[in-house]
């Protein structure tokens, strides 16, 4: 029986920060906190006495659910998540949208699970830092309790994947109201693959403000062009003089990050996108736009193909559309909506636990290492100690071996690892992240000793890294770190490449056409073995998007030698420097 | 002069025809109801005229017309929040003879007279003389608002000629007061803030210049000369070039009536009627009044040949354009040995053309009927000259000044299918004011500052036509029949109803504005009715040179049918379209050859639309044409009789089948529109009658029944009838198609 509500519930933010994926990136996360400043730490679930309800579990298509909140708010979180897909699919079509075979699990518990109790014990075992945990357990001051705090709602991710966790207080959070955070959009729109053109991301992003999430639509509220007081006259003077660029200038802002585009580009973007939005033809003629813009640059060809008019009238379309932009609201209502979701809610079972939120913990993990290094040890082995009692109700779950595996990849254990991954990969666990880690010890140990000659890898040794590459690529997400280690396998054997193999790179450089690595490695192979004007062509690119002065000087130094070339030999100068690697 | 735009088939012929009468009558069929209600809204005229850059490039000025009031506004650029109307105008009224016509007010000159100050000549109507000039001066804040100069000041009088054998005195008639119409000539060169306006006279009456000192206010009058015609100043405010009037003013003894209310005032003839003459340049040396032969200046071979008459005004001849700082160059458009007009210039001192040209092998660079166009050269506030506009291909501007060229090229780059036209600038050309307009946009100003990126704010637009209404169009180029490209314009339906769209083939007039460079009305409307819209330079067609245009003379209809046939053949080829739907539209000449391709290819086209086209062809010639109401019927229209005198020259080659001798080969629906006045001339009512009797469906209506003081509702009716007539007839068609025939 569903208990009568009792007083006007909140409408939560669905989540939620997110961390930054990339090994390389996690730490260059947020700076480590002042010894002042709150300690923000994940949830830290600890079993005690007062914990009597069981973790629960149930399913959507593309969705887990791990829950011990009640059976009517699981089921309230659950349906609201699948509408607020649906609006969102409505005003960003799912192909634009971060996508991953591993479904998305959630993690739902009761205020009352992170207890204070938490904390003592996060405080018991963390190392000493400063005038904090070791004082405190020389009986000294509790100045760092304090200091803690737990955040509520996390979406943490991998290269592959993304799970969330929500604390709520069922006495006055109301999962039925959720609505979508920046963050969120931000997550789906950045890890999409092959990435979105910058502008559209940043567009889009300036654009998530005005969203409003209903039950059955998405309404946009009027725009804000530049000022306030800019759009107040807008709206009362059409006449107002407006600023806009060219939109072959807008259109040029698609490599590289998001953030970086500059304000005006993105609010033209946004104007774009919104105009789309507002007409079902107009936004369909977007869609077609952004989906040949994963495999072509936007040229007025292409605008003309899909709008079926050139830049120059697009950017008077925008203009004439801006007086109504600022003054007007509407309404994206989707062209169908499911019903409330049948979910099939039952007791997990402690392998479901271990691998849900096993997993969880090892995204923890990645997290705290970012910010609080010193409370590492503490979330490992609470990880550990979750997907060991999972293993031990089910020894051979090739999802928890996966796991197991890339929590020991990522606490650099490569021998314990590579143990738990060849169990998953011989089991076909679908994981992308899972074979890549796998190929990633394969290259390495097979670099400690090539069979080759002349330090190269000799074919069999070639193919084993290869193999589970192989699989990782029709496994969704596309993962750069396949087409890298491909390309320096190639590199790295005498092996005939022949240019159709060659194709398979030149797909790595579309999913991921900002990668320096990625280009350079391809460019080379293209030069070897393929065409040296797509190997001129990619280190063009690179180029462009290189990310320092003396990058960019070596993707031209090595452009500038292949084509001095004329098809000959090439001379890279600097005794063979110029061909290793950025 | 009336100038040759306003004969062809488009929204300016349109215009013309609807504006100098007009009402549509019959408009709603049934088949109209199906149509967009806001095909007004592609005829609304421009609303703003000019718009100006302060010299510091701070500020804008541009005039606007609205719900029936002209407004000059200026706009602080650093600030747009402050605007200031310095003058704001609504329409007058003034009778004409027994009726009361509404006129507009007008500013017909506009300029800075320096970074702060805007000085104007307003023309509104009202008062005795029926309308009122004045020449104000204006802070950039709206402050200081003066008066410089109002049509009082320039008013003379006029001396009635002496009794015959001389009478009393006291008997003598008095003197008649004369009002003179002002004619702005500009900012004086090297005298500082002084601003010449010329009182324009007649045979009877000297022409004044007034010298007005803008800080004081102060007017002086300086030159005065007397004879009619067009008058060209040189930078001094000296007269230096007249055209001599194409009729010929009655002799002075006819002097004898005062003006009646709401005329201009001029001394009207008596019973000596008005007569053509041939036309000429007169020059007159700078502070010499004395007029002398153009021609007789120049010593080139061959002659550049400064004048004309309408008989040769197709012919190879010249015309002054204006001058700049040096007051012995005149620039002048001319075709003498060449197949298109080009700008030159010509030192009045030896009589010799400089190295100076400006020409292009594909169009005329020059209007050929723009005598005077000084706007064709761009000075710049020295009266240096920083370039030339191009009067054909895509209205660039070929720049002598680097900078502005170099403006140029990057706006061009921008703004890709726009002709960009820089019309001001600031001193230090750091910003520059920009007009973008093409066949998809009517036109929007821009002002442009440098930086990286180039900062483009968008400042105004001509009109309010949404960018959203406005069809996709391209430039077409096909290979021609006779070898040499044939270009034109392709636009396709906004909102097809049908896929493909049904097809529109537009028929232009002889010696028309080539089509593809400029926003027509008239094909956005019918592409917006769901048409597929072409349009070509057919072989007759103006602007494109004189081999184009002559290539007619081998067959009155041959070359354009041929230039059709090709068309069809590359439309086939290339673009998708309804076969089964296709109507032709026309023009004039065009619409002739409208009718004749619907007669001679039943196969092909569905319908067909003739606009003022001639029936008979001959009859239409010797005619001397239609001419608007009021006209003289001894003096027809310059057009008219130049394309009469034209095809007249042909003698016998110039023979077209007359479309009543066969009407009943006619097989498919026809729409004949007429303007009443033209009726007679175009034998429409004759067609319709054969059509008639030979049991043929044509619809036969008259596009000009009264005043409408609504001119783009009313150009909008008279496309609603085009409209409604393909609606019917394309998309409910169900007659079987007819075989191909040759036709006597």
């Amino acid at each position: 029986m569903k208990p009568a509500r009792l007083a006007a519930r909140r409408s939560l933010p669905l989540v939620f920060s997110v961390v930054a994926c990339l090994a390389t990136s996690v730490g260059r996360g947020a700076p480590p906190p002042a010894n002042d400043a709150p300690i923000e730490l994940p949830p830290f679930l600890v079993e005690d006495n007062k914990t009597v309800r069981p973790w629960v579990f149930a399913a959507l298509p593309g969705h887990e659910f791990l829950s011990r909140c009640s059976d009517d708010l699981t089921v309230d979180f659950a349906a609201r998540q699948q509408r607020l897909e649906e609006l969102l699919a409505a005003v960003l079509p799912p192909q634009f949208q971060f996508h991953t075979v591993v479904p998305q699990a959630t993690i739902l518990a009761p205020k009352n699970l992170v207890s204070a109790s938490a904390r003592d014990v996060v405080m018991d075992v963390a190392p000493a830092k400063g005038a904090g945990a070791g004082d405190r357990r020389a009986g000294g001051s509790r100045s760092d309790d304090a200091r803690v705090r737990f955040l509520p709602n996390l979406s943490l991710d991998d290269t592959d994947m993304e799970e969330l966790f929500a604390i709520f207080d069922e006495t006055h959070d109301d999962a039925a109201n959720l609505i979508y955070t920046r963050n969120r959009v931000q997550f789906v729109l950045r890890r999409r693959t092959p990435a979105l053109p910058a502008w559209f991301t940043a567009g889009f992003l300036r654009l998530f403000d005005d969203l409003e999430f209903g039950q059955d639509r998405v309404t946009l509220q009027p725009f804000q062009w530049r000022s306030a007081q800019t759009s107040y006259e807008l709206r009362t003077n059409p006449d107002c003089p407006r600023s806009l660029l060219a939109m072959r200038d807008v259109f040029a802002a698609a490599l590289g990050d998001d953030a970086h585009v500059a304000p005006e580009i993105a609010e033209q973007a946004a104007l774009l996108i919104r105009w789309s939005l507002q007409d079902p033809s107009r936004r369909e003629a977007l869609w077609k736009l952004l989906a040949a813009a994963d495999t072509e640059p936007v040229t007025e060809t292409l605008v003309e193909r899909c709008f079926n008019c050139d830049l120059t009238d697009l950017r008077d379309r925008l203009s004439d559309y801006l007086p109504t932009a600022v003054r007007d609201s509407f309404d994206v209502v989707p062209a169908t909506l499911a019903s409330r979701p049948a979910l099939t809610i039952r007791t997990a079972s402690p392998a479901e636990v271990g691998r849900l939120l096993g997993d969880w913990e090892r995204l923890e993990i990645r997290f705290v290492a970012a910010r609080h290094p010193e409370f590492v040890p503490v979330y490992t082995s609470l990880a550990r100690k979750t997907l060991n009692e999972g293993r031990r109700a089910a020894p051979d779950d090739p999802a928890l071996c996966g796991i197991m595996g890339l929590l020991e990849c990522d606490a650099k254990d490569d021998d314990a690892a590579r143990v738990f991954l060849e169990t998953a990969v011989t089991a076909n666990v679908e994981r992308p992240r899972v074979y890549v880690e796998l190929a990633r010890l394969r290259y390495a140990k097979a670099l400690e000793h090539p069979a080759g000659g002349d330090g190269r890898l000799n074919v069999p040794q070639a193919n084993s890294i290869l193999d589970p590459l192989s699989v990782a690529i029709g496994q969704s997400p596309p993962l750069r770190e396949t087409y890298l280690i491909t390309a320096q396998v190639w590199l790295r054997t005498l092996a005939n490449i022949q240019p159709k193999n060659l194709l398979l790179l030149e797909r790595g450089v579309a999913l991921f056409p900002s990668e320096p690595r990625l280009l350079f490695a391809t460019a080379l192979l293209e030069a070897g073995y393929g065409s040296r004007e797509k190997a001129v062509a990619y280190l063009r690119r690179g180029e462009q998007v290189g990310s320092t002065p003396e990058l960019r000087a070596h993707f031209a130094a090595v452009r500038v030698a292949i084509e001095k070339s004329h098809g000959g030999p090439i001379d890279l100068g600097g005794g063979g420097e110029s061909d290793k690697e950025p | 002069m009336a100038p040759l735009v306003t004969h062809r088939w488009n929204g300016f012929c349109l215009c013309a025809v609807v504006l100098t009468a007009i009402a549509p009558v019959g408009i709603a069929s049934a088949a109209d109801s199906g149509l967009s209600a806001d095909l007004a809204t592609y005829f609304q005229p421009d609303r703003t005229m000019q718009v100006l850059l302060s010299p510091d490039g701070r500020y804008l000025a541009y005039t606007v017309r609205e719900d029936r009031t002209l407004r000059l506004v200026i706009e602080n650029l650093d600030e747009p929040e402050q605007r200031i109307a310095a003058f704001v105008e609504t329409e007058g009224k003034r009778s004409f003879f027994n009726r009361t016509v509404t006129v507009p007010a007008t500013l017909p000159f506009v300029q800075w007279a320096d970074a702060r100050r805007i000085v104007y000549l307003v023309s509104h109507a009202g008062g005795e003389r029926g309308y009122e000039e004045e020449v104000r001066i204006v802070d950039a804040d709206g402050r200081n608002a003066r008066t410089l100069l109002t049509s009082n000041d320039v008013e003379t009088e006029l001396s009635a000629p002496p009794r015959a054998g001389g009478s009393d005195d006291a008997m003598a008639p008095p003197s008649m007061p004369v009002p003179r119409r002002m004619q702005v000539i500009g900012l004086l060169g090297g005298v500082p803030a002084t601003l010449a306006v010329a009182a324009l006279g007649n045979s009877r009456v000297e022409t004044t210049v007034f010298q007005i000192e803008l800080a004081s206010g102060k007017h002086t009058t300086g030159e005065e000369f007397s004879g009619v015609g067009r008058v060209l100043f040189d930078h001094a405010a000296n007269p230096r070039v007249r055209e001599t009037p194409r009729i010929a003013a009655p002799p002075p003894e006819a002097l004898r009536l005062r003006p009646p209310p709401g005329m201009s005032g001029m001394p009207m003839g008596g019973h000596e009627g008005p007569r053509l003459q041939p036309q000429e340049f007169l020059y007159a040396e700078a502070g010499h009044s004395r007029w002398k032969s153009l021609d007789g200046v120049v010593r080139e071979t061959p002659p550049l040949g400064f004048h004309y008459s309408d008989r040769d005004f197709y012919g190879a001849r010249s015309i002054p354009l204006g001058f700049a700082e040096d007051p012995h160059v005149l620039y002048f458009g001319s075709n003498v040995g060449r197949d298109t007009f080009g700008v030159y210039a010509l030192d009045l001192r030896t009589g010799r053309r400089t190295r100076f040209a400006v020409e292009r092998a594909g169009f005329d660079v020059a209007d050929t009927a723009a005598v005077f166009a000084e706007q064709t050269l761009v000075l710049d506030r020295d009266f240096r000259l920083a370039g030339v506009r191009l009067a054909g291909g895509t209205r660039g501007t070929e720049w002598i000044d680097a900078r502005l060229a170099d403006w140029q090229q990057r706006l061009d780059a921008l703004m890709a299918h726009r002709n960009v036209t820089i019309l001001g600038w600031s001193d230090d050309r750091s910003r520059v004011l920009a007009l973008a307009a093409g066949p998809t946009e009517p036109g929007r100003y821009f002002v442009c500052t440098q930086g990286t990126p180039v900062q483009l704010v968008e400042v105004l637009r001509r009109t309010k036509i949404d960018a959203g209404l406005v069809a996709r169009a391209e430039p077409l180029e096909i290979p021609g029949a006779d070898g040499a490209p044939l270009t034109g314009v392709i636009t396709f339906p906004t909102h097809p109803l049908v896929n493909p769209p049904p097809l529109v083939l537009l028929c232009g007039d002889f010696a028309g504005r080539p089509v593809g460079f400029n926003f027509d009305r008239g094909t956005q409307a019918l592409a917006g009715l769901g048409f597929l819209v072409v349009e070509i330079n057919a072989r007759g067609g103006g602007g494109l040179g004189a081999r184009h245009r002559d290539a007619i003379k081998d067959g009155f209809d041959r070359a354009a049918l041929e230039d059709l046939r090709t068309t069809f053949d590359w439309l086939g080829a290339h673009v998708p379209y309804d076969r089964k739907r296709v109507a032709i539209v026309g023009d004039g000449f065009g619409g002739y050859v409208a009718l004749h391709a619907a007669q001679l290819y039943p196969a092909v086209f569905r319908c067909a639309v003739a606009v003022n086209g001639p029936a008979d062809p001959e009859r239409w010639l010797s005619a001397a044409a239609w001419a608007p109401p009021g006209a003289s019927a001894l003096i027809p229209p310059a057009f008219a009789a130049r394309r009469s005198d034209y095809f007249a020259a042909q003698g016998g080659k110039f023979a077209a089948p007359s479309l009543l001798t066969n009407a009943a080969s006619f097989t498919q629906p026809l729409l004949i529109l007429q303007s009443s006045s033209a009726a007679k001339a175009l034998r429409g009512p004759d067609l319709r009658d054969a059509l008639a009797r030979a049991g043929r469906e044509g619809e036969y209506r008259v596009i000009d029944a009264a005043t409408d003081p609504d001119a783009a509702e009313a150009r909008a009716g008279v496309y609603r009838q085009i409209a409604g007539f393909l609606n019917t007839h394309l998309y409910h068609f169900r007659v079987d198609v007819g075989h191909e025939r040759e036709v006597p």
